[in-house]
């Protein structure tokens, strides 16, 4: 959609309710394909979804990642994304985020994600 | 002719059965005035075989007498009584509701032969009273200790309730009652500590005594005296008992700790709850006619209760109330000697670290021979009964001269602990009251706009709550002073002008000092914010220096100094902060204290504020 400037924090399951939008999906990377063209996003509550990359990475992802992108399907088509290191992924609590995510969907006029231009 | 109850009034007198309805027969009246009161009639009453002179007509049925419905030598049913003693043994009965069953006119002459009813030991009740089984009499045989007390005869027998015939036979007892086990019927009656109140004084206990206290003097304007106190218990409940001056001389030594006795006729009065913990509304005293005596034989009472609070729910009691506490010694630290400020004699004490399974640690102060004999080095179960609470760095407790402590105690509590700690616990981080700003705590979270919205600090006493909140402003002037140099001493130190510096507690001179905080701050959050005194813990939190070296920056490098106030600007912290309205000169002020500040626990905070989203039903 143009003019569409929100970019929803999402889990796996909440996926097929923004397609062909921008999402924001934070996970733990695995699965690389060899040629950096696309890799596995374990999602907070603990679905995998495949990520495609438009360029092929060019380092290894792995443990804490966030992608940007647009829903496609059952994929995510990644736009950009955000590696975290390895101290910060320590600390972070998975399930509490898994949670924050369905409070901001279950509660939209009190977690306002991004505008939309009409 | 009517046949009278032979052999009631022994009964009557001795054991009041209160279903008791005996025929008998008065034999004489008579009119005592009293003292502005009504008249009171005094009766001469007969059963046929006794007769009976302490006999008194409930003033309710006086109008009998002033009808001439009683006259001499009527026959008279008697429907409901009561039996009170007075003095050391006399006994009184009182009839409250009578029938005349034939007038005196009719029956014109004393029936029978009777003679006067007698009370002693020796001469006792007459044979109907035999209506005890042998068993009775076998156990008083087998419980025929040395402690034959006849000079405590009469007061026992006043004091008990059953029939003494069956030991007369075999009077090398002494009269001891006999102590039948509990199984035996017609055994010596005994009351449940639940039941004493200050309008009986006719009962018996039989307890185990729980706590004992040292001997105490004291000299007010009134006099002087001892006394001290025990604490008994039994099946039923616990109360808590003084004896005074020669109380203390005849029952001190005698009472020991965690031996059973059987104890009657002292004052009962209500209990003053200032000096105990003890779960009754009444408390008793001794007096002279008081009898204690030891238990001899095997008796099921239970050991000393504990009512054990969870070290993490001590901020929940207000500081200086008694609690009672189980944990391990996970600290033992070494003796001090302490100056006591009135007394201003050394005392020892040792502090302990105990713990427990709700995670949270807390200190323990022995003093005196307790502090000196303690041996920590195995990590021991400590149950303390009658521990005091304080405020003190949060919350920590003491031992009271009237509190009770044992060590690895024989209950089930300790069991549990002691597998625990061995398990897990030993390995364990606690949290304890200083630092911990929000796990285990017990303080409710509140914002600073819930603050002023519930009127936290003006009750009678603080209030304590948590909050995240970020740090707005820093007072620079006037953060830190000159503090005495002695342990556990932070007197502001006098300047004396020579180099020297006085501190006024210690009563001595230094020559060097330290530095303490007292770091004023503004903290906010969404709703609202509030000036907060920090002292030197949580304030080096905040600034992130030590007071030494802060110090030394004030002085030497100005710079550094400002540096380190512009730093701690803006940064979140949880804080646990106390809230008390104070009056100076007519003017009222929320004062609030911050006692920890912690670095944000994000993970933690979070899951408080899933918490409190899902509280609102969303």
């Amino acid at each position: 959609m143009e003019g569409d400037n929100s970019r929803h924090r999402i889990n796996g399951a909440l996926m097929p309710n923004y397609q062909g939008k921008h999402v924001c999906v934070l996970g733990k990377a695995k699965d690389v394909d060899p040629n950096g063209k696309f890799f596995t996003l374990s999602t907070s509550d603990e679905k995998d979804i495949r990520v495609n990359m438009s360029n092929p990475l060019s380092e290894y992802v792995s443990g804490l990642t966030e992608v940007h992108g647009r829903v496609q399907g059952n994929i995510l088509q990644c736009e950009n994304y955000v590696l975290f290191s390895e101290d910060a992924a320590g600390k972070f609590d998975m399930g509490l985020y898994n949670q924050a995510v369905q409070l901001m969907e279950g509660c939209p006029e009190q977690y306002v994600q991004g505008v939309t231009e009409s | 002719m009517a046949t009278l109850t032979a052999g009631a009034l022994g009964k009557m007198v001795k054991d009041s059965p209160p279903g008791l309805q005996a025929v008998l027969q008065v034999i004489n009246l008579k009119k005592i005035a009293a003292n502005g009161a009504n008249d009171r009639y005094r009766l001469l009453v007969s059963d046929g075989e006794a007769t009976y002179s302490h006999v008194m007509l409930a003033t309710q049925l006086n109008t009998m007498m002033e009808n001439n419905e009683i006259d001499a030598l009527c026959v008279i049913r008697v429907n409901r009584y009561l039996c009170n003693t007075i003095q050391q043994d006399k006994r009184i009965l009182i009839l409250l509701d009578l029938e005349v069953l034939r007038k005196g006119s009719e029956v014109k002459e004393k029936i029978g032969n009777p003679t006067q009813l007698k009370l002693d030991a020796a001469g006792s009740a007459p044979a109907p009273q035999q209506d005890q089984p042998p068993p009775v009499q076998e156990t008083s045989c087998r419980a025929a200790p040395a402690l034959a007390r006849p000079p405590l005869n009469p007061a026992r027998i006043a004091g008990g309730n059953n029939a003494t015939s069956p030991m007369q036979s075999s009077n090398s007892f002494g009269a001891k009652r006999p102590q039948a086990g509990p199984g035996t019927p017609g055994s010596d009656r005994v009351h449940k500590i639940a039941t004493l109140t200050p309008y009986q004084n006719r009962w018996r206990i039989r307890a185990r005594v729980t706590q004992k206290s040292n001997i105490r003097t004291w000299s007010n304007s009134r006099g002087e005296g001892r006394l001290f106190n025990v604490n008994f218990l039994d099946e039923s409940g616990e109360i808590r008992a003084t004896g005074f001056n020669d109380a203390v001389d005849k029952f001190y030594e005698l009472l020991e700790v965690n031996k059973v006795y059987y104890v009657s006729r002292c004052s009962l009065k209500t209990a003053n709850k200032q000096y105990s913990n003890v779960k009754n509304d009444y408390e008793m005293s001794f007096n002279n006619d008081s009898v204690i005596e030891k238990c001899e034989e095997e008796v099921d009472l239970p050991c000393m209760t504990f009512d054990f609070v969870p070290i993490n729910e001590m901020e929940k009691h207000p500081a200086k109330s008694i609690v009672d506490v189980i944990g391990v010694v996970k600290v033992c630290n070494d003796l001090s000697t302490v100056i006591g400020r009135q007394s201003q004699k050394e005392i020892t004490k040792r502090d302990l670290q105990i713990v427990d399974q709700s995670g949270s640690a807390i200190n323990m102060t022995l003093w005196g021979s307790d502090a000196q004999s303690f041996d920590g080095s195995s990590h021991p179960v400590i149950a303390v009964k009658g521990a005091s609470l304080s405020d003190f760095g949060g919350r920590s407790m003491s031992v009271l001269a009237s509190s009770q402590t044992i060590v690895n105690p024989d209950i089930r509590e300790a069991h549990m602990l002691r597998g625990w700690y061995d398990r897990e616990g030993a390995n364990m981080d606690f949290s304890t009251f200083k630092s911990d700003g929000m796990s285990g705590g017990g303080t409710s979270w509140k914002t600073f706009g819930q603050v002023v919205q519930e009127n936290l600090g003006q009750g009678e006493k603080a209030d304590w709550f948590t909050t995240k909140a970020t740090l707005m402003h820093l007072k620079k002037d006037n953060c830190m002073y000159q503090a005495c140099p002695t342990e556990n001493c932070n007197k502001k130190l006098v300047d004396q002008g020579n180099g020297m510096w006085r501190c006024e507690k210690c009563q001595r001179e230094f020559p060097n000092y330290k530095w303490r905080m007292i770091l004023q701050a503004t903290l906010s959050d969404f709703s609202g914010h509030q000036w907060v005194t920090s002292f030197q813990e949580s304030a080096e939190t905040l600034l992130g220096v030590k007071a030494d070296e802060l110090g030394d920056m004030r002085q030497n490098n100005e710079a550094a100094f400002d540096q380190v106030f512009q730093q701690a600007l803006f940064k979140d912290y949880v804080f646990k902060l106390r809230a008390k309205v104070e009056v100076y000169n007519e003017e009222s002020r929320l004062k609030t204290v911050c006692v920890a500040a912690t670095p944000v626990d994000y993970t933690q905070y979070g899951k408080h504020l899933v918490e409190e989203i899902q509280k609102m039903g969303l």
